[in-house]
Parts: structure tokens; C-alpha cells; sequence
């Protein structure tokens, strides 16, 4: 193992290549899909702290997405403007309901704990579904608008042009991710990761595992909170099927098809995701039937997501290499 | 008011029997694979579309409920030939997943075979119209459909209960390496569990032709209301199931009484109540 | 695969009808014009998504391949049946497609949510579906409602009834809870007192609902004259599939918007004998056009056409001929020109109401029929009577048109 320098300037070299890629991106695809791989992608890292890290399997995580989605939402409808304001307010919505939602869940293992999420997720889809005066009901959130940024002697931001908009996701997804990684690294995180491995060890250790992964729980309910927020800004509309159970299934799809070992595994699972469906729906009627098989031979062949496929490449050609020499 | 309660208990437990035939399949796969069938669903629109097509090619409906119990159990071994048995050794999740992949597969090809128009069937004329309990009028169908689940239960509680095969699934549940130790061949008692649990499900499309006609996203619904009763009932609980299902038609049926609009969401909140309160469901042990 | 071979083959054809049109130099330079069907072929209404490009791609056939001096250029996108995908779709084909005109939208819900993409991007969208909101509370200069207004399918379908059954007095509503719905049963109750009908109860059960026999249960205890359907889709089919079962032949089924045309096969004759249903559109609708849609149609595809093929088909002619009379493919031309326009339709006498962009039409009132009277497995049900009362302008919500 490298020592301290080595390894930053790993981690720096890392960094830029990140930066250069979300830069690159809406110049290989539409700004829009790529501003909606983006939201997606903080979304499925979101997740990830649960699933990879701290082992939760959640199956309701599109609840706090569409919380935070409404709650700005309904905030930047009623006339307010102020963006900040707006995501705080979607982070606080997504990680008070995590909160709730964690506290009678967390104690719950395996399916049980899969089940309660998704059934608090399908509560909270019946009321937003019947909360109609507030949230639209079946016909959604409409006329949210993109929120502004007052800056001093610079001026107004503002984010009506979709590259502008594009470059709001960008600086928010890349900070969730800086962050989210400096968590699975930091001693909560390594502390999350042994309790996967082993729960009651963990806790011997003395540990209060629960209140640790009650606490990855809100993080994981904020940063999609946020998520949701920029969903519902983007399309200028929060649809009902945001919070519904098969958005809780579909960002789970991008975590395991990405790779849950790296915070990069589910931002590729969410680009292959979103860009598959596009790809797919052109190409045949039938295109869910291709999805399906697609996932199916991923799980099966690359159980470690695509990002396994990465590392038998390198692997694969480092091999080479020397045998080369 | 008191008929009314009577008619929706009335109803609801009939409801509820196929709830209950849904989530024993579920439960007999997850106890004997541990695997959360998550195509499920799927495999019940199966059989209603395979139930509608032997009718009507004209075979009887009973014939055309066992062509549906049949043609489940064996897309329930090609299911597990092809994709459960590669994941089995993983994690909840990417069985989920897996299995989630499997469901859209067999729901296009519901598509491609069948068309995109849902399909109604009408039940023999036998089975047409209602009967007058006096307070409430129950149709003849549901009544039968209800009948049915219940034997079907029963034979199948025989057949685990009574039989050779039965001793080995409950030995396979409860102890699965000493199983393996006697000289059973586990790996063909688990694909029977698979087909066994997969036929029924196909069974419970078969009886629910009649009422819901075939659509290729039938499934979903009825899949989530089955994972509940599941749970409900407790994992480890074989049983638990058939109760836990009598008890969400029950409530579901009677909640139209008071708030039709939440008949939906009151039985999640049903199942968060229970596993709040005892954390294994009803039924299961810890 | 036989739908793919159809829409591969669909798409060859309008391509091989445009490439074999003389090709004039200025025509060449005026360039093509991109419009977009976007439809669900996943999910719940999946059925549809075919059906409506089959009609676009005819209109677009029979108006020679060209509009303006512009070729035509089709798209086609799956919206899923849902808001998240359709505004997606809408908004990937604008930008990297320059898609100007769509039509599509079979869930209301999905209509309403491109429509903010819509107006934004100023897209001219031709809609379909049951809500209100398209021409009421979320109305926008750059959509137009092609279905009736739920009003004037009440409106209609409840007048028949009166007319062909004086005796039938008390009413039972079974309401879909969503907007639709309860917009449904808004009307219902003051169309009801104008025309004396009694509603003696009223159930709302959550949209996706599978298991009816608890809220049958209420009905049949109840006895009306009238089972009323405020409630629409795959709702409605196993509704009234679960209502056959209980045999209750002396309760009459009444949907004023409730199944059209295509969705009638999934329900056995039985379950359908006498109901009396709104429809949005029929094939035995005796004018012109429609009869030359039909016969283009039935000849192209062995079948008759439906609802959504008639949408794709009237919707995209109307957009056409008002391309014509603008003698431009510049959106705000073609929304200034439909605004005034009034023509000769598949449906009848048709105009567009510019306060509030609902396409006035006739509306179709059916009865269904017996296996026995049935001439062919098609032949479903006969026109019984027309309606077409508007809503009446103190009750739209409106709030004005936009500056284009």
C-alpha cells in the first residue's frame, strides 16, 4: 500500500478524470439525458452507502427521492425562487422522512427489512398519490421552475438553459460523490463495512451498529432527497411515478448492474441504465424483454456488477503484457 | 350496516383463499431454495393466458386448470435451470434483481404469444351467476374459485405432511445439510420445491381467468399483495401463509366498508404494524 | 416480432411513398418537418402504441408524404405509460431530433406532464386522454385536446339514457379516485339533476385496482335501475368482467367514458351484451372521411380501425391541413391557423375552441350487442345517438392563452 502522497495524488489524477468525464458527457449525448444521468447517478451512490456499504438492502429508497422532489417542488411552484433554499429544503424532506422511516426499520434484517421499506415506500406513494391538492395526484407536479442562486457581486444565477442546469447536476454530483466517498472511507464507513460482514462482531466491538447505520440511512435519505429536488427541475414536473416501488427497483437495477464495490460502480449503472432503455425502446417494441436479459446475464456472469468486467479486462491485459515481455 | 359487514367477511375470506394459494407457492420456494421469487407474478399471468388458450381450444376449464398448473411448473424448471440455480449461492438483492429480469422476460413474451389486448373468459355455465346467502348475494365463480384454493391447500398440506416426498421438502427446509447427508438428491428436490411452488402460482392465474381476465402486467399486483401475505405470515412458516392471506382479503375487503380509497394502502400498513409487533410475522419463528 | 415486422414495414413504406415523390429543387431546400409519435408499447396500455402510429403513418400516406413543400419525417418513442419516460422521450427527440409536432399521449397523466415540456420548447402537441386539466387548469398555447371533453361525454351518454329508458330512475356510481374520475362524477351529479335522474351511492376505489366483488357487493345490495362507470381502462374491464359474475341482469351498465372501441375484445360478449358506453370514436361514423379511413385502413391492415389508430389518423390530418391553409410548418403559424379553424373531420363538423384548444366534435353513444346479433367479431355494438353540448365556460378553469 502506497503511502500518504502516493495516494493522493492517485486520488487527484482520479479526481480529474472524473471532472474531464462529466464535462465530456453532454457533448457525447443529449444535455438533457445527460443532466438525467447525472441525477440518477447521485441517486444510485446514494443508495449504494445502503447496499454496498452498510449492507442494507432497501427497496423503498424512490420515497425519499420523490419526497425531496415534492417538497421543492412545491416550493418552487408556489413562487419561491431561491434554489439553495429549494435543495435544502428537498434534503431535509428526504432525510426527516429516512429518519422516520429508518427508526422502525433498522432493527429488521434480510427480507424484513426489504419488505418494510417497501411498504413505507408504497404509504408514502398513497399519500402523495391522494394528496391531490398539494402534490397533483396521478397527473403529477406541474409548473416547478428552476430555482436562482444569489451570488454577492456576482449577481443572479440562473438556470433556465439546460447546459446551465447541466452544470448545477455536474457540481452536485460530483461534491455527493467526493463526499460519499470520503464517508465509505472514513471510520464510519469502515465501521458500516465490517458490520455487513458481520453484524454481531461488530457490535461485541462496542459498536452501536444500529445507530450507525440509522445515520448512513438519513445520509442516503438527504442525498437523494437532493436528487429527486433536481428530478423535479429538470422536466419542470414531479410525476407520480418518481416515488413509485419500481423506482425504488430500477435505482437498486443500476447499483448492482454498475458494481457495488466503488462509488463509481452505480453512476455507471445509472449512464448504462438510462441509456440502454433509450437504445433499446428504438430498436424493438419488445425492448423490456432485452433489458431482462440483459440484467439476467449480468448478475449471473458479473455478479460484482460491470465493474467487475473492468477489472477481468485490465487484469486480463496486464497478463498479456508480461507475457509479451 | 351488520349485512354489509357480513357480506364483506364474506367476500373477503373468499378473496382471500386465493391470496392464500399465491403466497404458499412463495412460501414453498422460499423455504425450500431460500430465494425470494420475485417472477412470481409473471408466472401467474402465465397460467391465466395458458388457461384462456386450452378453453379455448376447447378442453374443459377444469382440463384448462391443470394446463396452467402444468405449464407453470415447467417454466418454473426452465426458470431454474436457466437462471435461479446461478444466483442461488448470492444475496437477497441480486436474486431480486435477477429474478425481477426474469419477470419483464416472461412478461414480453406473454406479449409476443398472446398479443397486447387483455383476454376474458367467461366460467361454464355452471359456475355463472350468484348465490343468496339472504343477507348478500356471493357469485357462484368466486365461491368455486375459493373452494378450489382450499382444496388445493389441503392436498398439497397431504402431500408435505403425508408423504415420502413431503418428509424429505420438510427436511429440506428445516435441515438442509443433514438432507444432503442421508443421500437425498437435494438438488432434485429443490427443483421439485421449484416447480411445485411455480405451479401453483400458474394454478392461481388459471382460477383467476374468470375475474381478472389475462393482461401481461396482471401479475405485479397480485405478486406485492403475495409478498405481504408472505411476510405476514412469517418466513419460516410454511403455513403462515394460508392465514396471513385470509387475513389481508379479510381486511381489505371489510376496509371498503369504511374508506374504499385506502383498501390499497391499509394493508401495508397492516404488515408494517405486524412486523413492528412481532418482528418474524405471525407465524414464523425467530 | 409480427408488430415489429409491421412497424418496420410501416416505416419503409411512408419512407419509399416520400422517395418516390417528384422531388423539386425548392422543396429540397424548404428541407422536412419531424413529428413525433410518442406512445406507450410497455405497460399497462401497451396495446396502443402501434395502433396510434398505424394512423399517423396513414395520414401522413394519404396526404401524399409532403405538407407545405416540406417532407414529412416520422418518429416513434415508447413513453412506457409513464409521466418520467414520456417528457424524457418528448425531450430527447426535440433536441437531438428536432421533433416540432407530436401527438401520443394515451395516459392523461403522461399528456400533462410532456405538456410542460411542451410549452416550453414550443412543440405543437396534439393530446388524447380523459383529463379536464389538458383544456381546463393546465391549459397552454402549444397543446391541443383532441378527445371529448368529459363533460360532453356525460352530457351525452346520459341523455341517451334518459330518452331510451324513462323508467330508469336511481343510479349507482363506481368512481376511479384520481382526477379523472372524480371530474367524471362532478359532471355526473349536475348533469343527473338536470335530467332527473336519483344517485343513490357512490364508491371510489384506488386506480390500479384488481378485486371489485367488495364494492359490487355494496351495488347489488342496493339495486338501481344504473350501474355508472366513472372509471376508465383496464379499470373498468375487470370491473365489469367481475360485475357479469354476480348475474345481476336487472341492473343496467352505463359507461359514459369508460371503454372505447379497442378495448371492447377483452371482454366476452356476454360480459358486454347491452352496456351502454361513450366512445370517443366508432368505425361505423357516417362521413367521408371516415369512411376513407376506414376503407384505406381495413385494406392496409385486414381490421377496422379503433380509437387510437383514429387519433393517430384524424389528429395528424388536421395538423396537415393546417399546415396547408398556413402554407408553413412554423409552429406558431400552425397554432394561430388551427385556433380559427373549422372543417369537414372523421367525426363530423369539427372546430377548435381557442379559449381553451378542446377540439369541438361530436360525441358517440353505443350499445353493445349479444353474441347472437353480432355480424362478425368485430361488429361490437351500434351508434344510438350523438351528442355534443360543450362544458359550459363558467366551469373551465382556464386561465388564458399564453403569448405564442
Amino acid at each position: 500500500m502506497p503511502k500518504g502522497g502516493a495516494l493522493a495524488a492517485a486520488d487527484i489524477v482520479r479526481a480529474a478524470a472524473m471532472v474531464a468525464a462529466v464535462a465530456a458527457l453532454p457533448l457525447v449525448i443529449p444535455v438533457n439525458i445527460a443532466t438525467e444521468v447525472l441525477i440518477y447517478g447521485i441517486f444510485a451512490m446514494a443508495t449504494n452507502l445502503l447496499v454496498g456499504t452498510a449492507g442494507l438492502y432497501s427497496f423503498g429508497q424512490a420515497a425519499f427521492f420523490g419526497a425531496g422532489g415534492y417538497v421543492a417542488g412545491y416550493f418552487l411552484a408556489q413562487g419561491f425562487v431561491s434554489l439553495p433554499l429549494a435543495l435544502l429544503l428537498a434534503g431535509a424532506g428526504g432525510g426527516v422522512l429516512a429518519a422516520l422511516i429508518g427508526a422502525l426499520s433498522i432493527r429488521r434484517t434480510g427480507i424484513y427489512f426489504m419488505m418494510l421499506t417497501f411498504a413505507f415506500n408504497q404509504l408514502v406513494f398513497y399519500v402523495i398519490y391522494s394528496w391531490q391538492s398539494v402534490t397533483g395526484g396521478e397527473d403529477g407536479l406541474a409548473g416547478i421552475r428552476r430555482g436562482t442562486i444569489e451570488l454577492p457581486f456576482l449577481g443572479t444565477l440562473k438556470f433556465d438553459d439546460n447546459r446551465a442546469f447541466y452544470a448545477l447536476a455536474a457540481v452536485l454530483f460530483l461534491v455527493s460523490m467526493a463526499i460519499l466517498i470520503r464517508m465509505t472511507r472514513s471510520p464510519f464507513g469502515l465501521v458500516l463495512d465490517a458490520a455487513r460482514q458481520n453484524a454481531r462482531r461488530t457490535t461485541s466491538l462496542g459498536y452501536s451498529v444500529h445507530a450507525l447505520q440509522l445515520a448512513a440511512f438519513v445520509i442516503a435519505g438527504v442525498i437523494s432527497g437532493i436528487a429527486g429536488a433536481l428530478f423535479g427541475m429538470l422536466y419542470r414536473i414531479m410525476p407520480i411515478d418518481a416515488v413509485h416501488w419500481t423506482g425504488s427497483a430500477y435505482v437498486v437495477f443500476m447499483v448492482l448492474i454498475g458494481g457495488q464495490r466503488s462509488m463509481l460502480g452505480p453512476v455507471l449503472g445509472a449512464a448504462i441504465f438510462i441509456w440502454l432503455q433509450g437504445l433499446f425502446s428504438l430498436v424493438w417494441t419488445r425492448w423490456p424483454l432485452l433489458l431482462g436479459l440483459f440484467v439476467i446475464v449480468v448478475m449471473i456472469y458479473l455478479p460484482g456488477g460491470l465493474l467487475d468486467l473492468f477489472a477481468r479486462v485490465s487484469a486480463w491485459r496486464s497478463r498479456l503484457r508480461e507475457q509479451r515481455r | 350496516m351488520l349485512w354489509l359487514i357480513s357480506a364483506q367477511l364474506v367476500n373477503g375470506i373468499a378473496i382471500g383463499m386465493i391470496y392464500a394459494l399465491m403466497a404458499f407457492g412463495l412460501s414453498i420456494i422460499k423455504g425450500l431454495l431460500n430465494i425470494p421469487n420475485f417472477a412470481h407474478g409473471a408466472l401467474y399471468a402465465l397460467g391465466a393466458y395458458l388457461c384462456y388458450s386450452a378453453v379455448s381450444a376447447g378442453l374443459p376449464f377444469p382440463a384448462g386448470l391443470f394446463v396452467a398448473f402444468a405449464g407453470a411448473a415447467l417454466a418454473g424448471l426452465v426458470l431454474d435451470r436457466l437462471v435461479v440455480r446461478f444466483v442461488r449461492a448470492g444475496g437477497y438483492l441480486p436474486q431480486l434483481i435477477t429474478l425481477f429480469g426474469a419477470a419483464l422476460v416472461i412478461e414480453q413474451l406473454l406479449l409476443i404469444g398472446w398479443g397486447t389486448i387483455g383476454l376474458s373468459y367467461s366460467p361454464p355455465e355452471l359456475l355463472r351467476g350468484s348465490i343468496d346467502l339472504g343477507f348478500t348475494l356471493v357469485p357462484r365463480y368466486i365461491a368455486f374459485a375459493s373452494l378450489c384454493s382450499a382444496l388445493v391447500i389441503s392436498g398439497v398440506w397431504l402431500l408435505i405432511e403425508r408423504t415420502r416426498f413431503g418428509a424429505w421438502v420438510r427436511a429440506g427446509i428445516e435441515r438442509p445439510e443433514m438432507t444432503q447427508s442421508l443421500g437425498i438428491n437435494v438438488d432434485l428436490l429443490l427443483i421439485a420445491g421449484m416447480m411445485l411452488g411455480a405451479g401453483l402460482a400458474g394454478l392461481a392465474g388459471g382460477l383467476a381467468l374468470p375475474l381478472m381476465g389475462a393482461t401481461s402486467t396482471m401479475g405485479g399486483d397480485m405478486m406485492a399483495i403475495a409478498f405481504v401475505v408472505l411476510v405476514i405470515g412469517g418466513l419460516g412458516s410454511l403455513y403462515g401463509a394460508i392465514a396471513a392471506g385470509l387475513m389481508v382479503g379479510v381486511v381489505q375487503s371489510l376496509m371498503t366498508v369504511a374508506a374504499p380509497a385506502a383498501s390499497t394502502a391499509i394493508i401495508y400498513l397492516v404488515m408494517i404494524v405486524i412486523l413492528l409487533v412481532r418482528p418474524q410475522g405471525l407465524f414464523g419463528e425467530r | 416480432m409480427p408488430i415489429a415486422m409491421t412497424r418496420r414495414h410501416l416505416m419503409l413504406s411512408t419512407a419509399a411513398l416520400a422517395a418516390g415523390a417528384p422531388r423539386l429543387a425548392w422543396s429540397q431546400k424548404a428541407g422536412t418537418v419531424t413529428m413525433g409519435v410518442i406512445t406507450p408499447t410497455t405497460g399497462t396500455f401497451a396495446y396502443a402504441g402501434d395502433l396510434v402510429v398505424r394512423g399517423a403513418n396513414l395520414a401522413i400516406e394519404m396526404h401524399g408524404g409532403k405538407v407545405a413543400g416540406h417532407e414529412i419525417k416520422l418518429l416513434t418513442r415508447d413513453d412506457e405509460g409513464k409521466p418520467a419516460s414520456g417528457v424524457r422521450r418528448v425531450q430527447e427527440a426535440a433536441t437531438s431530433e428536432g421533433m416540432r409536432y407530436f401527438i401520443g399521449a394515451y395516459s392523461s397523466a403522461v399528456g400533462l406532464a410532456e405538456s410542460e415540456v411542451a410549452q416550453r420548447e414550443k412543440l405543437l402537441q396534439f393530446a388524447a386522454g380523459g383529463s379536464e386539466d389538458f383544456t381546463g387548469s393546465r391549459c397552454g398555447r402549444y397543446t391541443f385536446q383532441w378527445s371529448a371533453h368529459p363533460y360532453t361525454a356525460v352530457r351525452s351518454t346520459l341523455e341517451y339514457v334518459r330518452k331510451a329508458f324513462p323508467q330508469k330512475k336511481t343510479v349507482y356510481t363506481l368512481t376511479a379516485d384520481y382526477v379523472f374520475g372524480h371530474a367524471l362524477l362532478k359532471y355526473t351529479k349536475i348533469v343527473a339533476a338536470e335530467l332527473g335522474f336519483e344517485l343513490v351511492g357512490n364508491d371510489n376505489h384506488p386506480f390500479g385496482e384488481r378485486q371489485y366483488t367488495q364494492y359490487l357487493t355494496k351495488v347489488v345490495a342496493a339495486k338501481p335501475d344504473i350501474l355508472l362507470l366513472n372509471t376508465a381502462g383496464a379499470d373498468a374491464v375487470t370491473a365489469i368482467r367481475q360485475f357479469a359474475s354476480f348475474g345481476a341482469s336487472g341492473i343496467a351498465v352505463v359507461g359514459p367514458w369508460t371503454l372505447e372501441v379497442d378495448q371492447l375484445p377483452e371482454l366476452a360478449p356476454e360480459m358486454r351484451t347491452g352496456m351502454i358506453l361513450g366512445q370517443n370514436y366508432y368505425p361505423d361514423i357516417d362521413t367521408p372521411a371516415n369512411k376513407a379511413f376506414v376503407a384505406s385502413y381495413s385494406k392496409k391492415f385486414s381490421a377496422l380501425p379503433g380509437y387510437s389508430s383514429a387519433y393517430g389518423y384524424d389528429a395528424f390530418r388536421t395538423v396537415l391541413k393546417a399546415m396547408e391553409q398556413a402554407k408553413s410548418v412554423e409552429v406558431a403559424d400552425v397554432v394561430r391557423t388551427l385556433e380559427g379553424m373549422s372543417w369537414d373531420g372523421v367525426l363530423g363538423r369539427m372546430s377548435i375552441d381557442a379559449k381553451t384548444h378542446q377540439l369541438v366534435r361530436p360525441y358517440f353513444v353505443v350499445r353493445c350487442k349479444s353474441a347472437a346479433e353480432m355480424k362478425s367479431p368485430a361488429d361490437f355494438a351500434e351508434i344510438v345517438a350523438l351528442g355534443d353540448k360543450q362544458q359550459p365556460a363558467d366551469q373551465n378553469q382556464c386561465k388564458g392563452m399564453a403569448e405564442l
